[in-house]
């Protein structure tokens, strides 16, 4: 029963995979479609910002931490 | 009986309120963002015929902000020194009491700006403004709440380390946000 629902589930995965072959471009990219000369710079900037930001504030936390169980 | 003491590296309310940080923290940074792309999208910003902030009443502001960081810093410092009840007191009541100046003469800035006509429809200058300060005024607002019932417990004398580090924590996020949101939202 329980490979019977795999294979099923495995089926109906490869099944609606198909339908992203039949969708056309959505061009949805904020930074590559809707930017202008004047934000584009900004678009760039604040996705850097927004990306390793959360990743400099976990690391450090986990650095203080790790520092902490040190001493 | 032996009681072994608790070798935690980190109190559970402190890591917890750190976690609640990191989050804040990438809710102002999309705000932020969005706010920078949409105002370099225009030529004029912020646009024409909106009130202009007062900038030099808010810098003020800023000040007795930045100065309750400092004070409660002080009282952190002093939490676990010999008269902790004497000097403690002083610090935190003050950190406390310049928190609550800084929101009224933000909301006291807010009935001025809406009188002059700058609302949350007003413009996109607007909106924005509202949202992002409307947003740290909020997290100021609660922040001075959870000082304020942690207050309450020193006067009884059942105040928690941990609890006062965890508030002291988010104070300290909403005071250095603070400058950051300045510069960008009142000095643009």
């Amino acid at each position: 029963m329980h490979k019977l629902l795999i294979k099923f589930s495995l089926c109906f995965f490869y099944f609606a995979s198909c339908f992203l072959l039949l969708a056309p471009n959505a061009h949805a990219c904020a930074v590559c479609f809707s930017s202008t000369g004047s934000n584009r710079l900004f678009y760039f900037l604040t996705t850097i910002l927004l990306t390793f930001l959360p990743l400099t504030m976990i690391g450090g936390v986990i650095y203080w931490i790790k520092r902490r169980v040190r001493s | 009986m032996l009681v072994t003491p608790s070798h935690q590296a980190l109190p559970n309310a402190v890591l917890g309120m750190i976690i609640f940080v990191i989050v804040e923290v990438m809710l102002f940074a999309a705000l932020v963002s969005a706010y920078l792309i949409v105002s370099s999208s225009v030529a004029t910003w912020p646009p024409v015929g909106q009130p202009r902030l007062s900038v030099v009443t808010t810098a003020i502001n800023s000040f007795g902000l930045l100065l309750s960081g400092f004070l409660l810093f002080k009282a952190h410092t002093i939490y676990h020194a010999p008269q902790k009840n004497i000097r403690f007191k002083p610090f935190f009541l003050s950190a406390l009491i310049l928190g609550i100046l800084f929101v009224v003469v933000q909301g006291m800035e807010w009935v001025r700006l809406i009188g002059f006509g700058l609302t949350m429809t007003s413009s996109v200058f607007g909106s924005f403004f509202y949202l992002i300060i409307g947003a740290h005024g909020l997290h100021a607002t609660a922040a001075i709440v959870f000082l304020g019932v942690l207050f309450c417990r020193f006067k009884k004398g059942s105040l928690k380390f941990s609890s006062f580090w965890a508030a002291e924590i988010f104070w300290y996020f909403v005071v250095l946000i603070w400058p950051v949101l300045y510069v960008l939202v009142y000095l643009s």
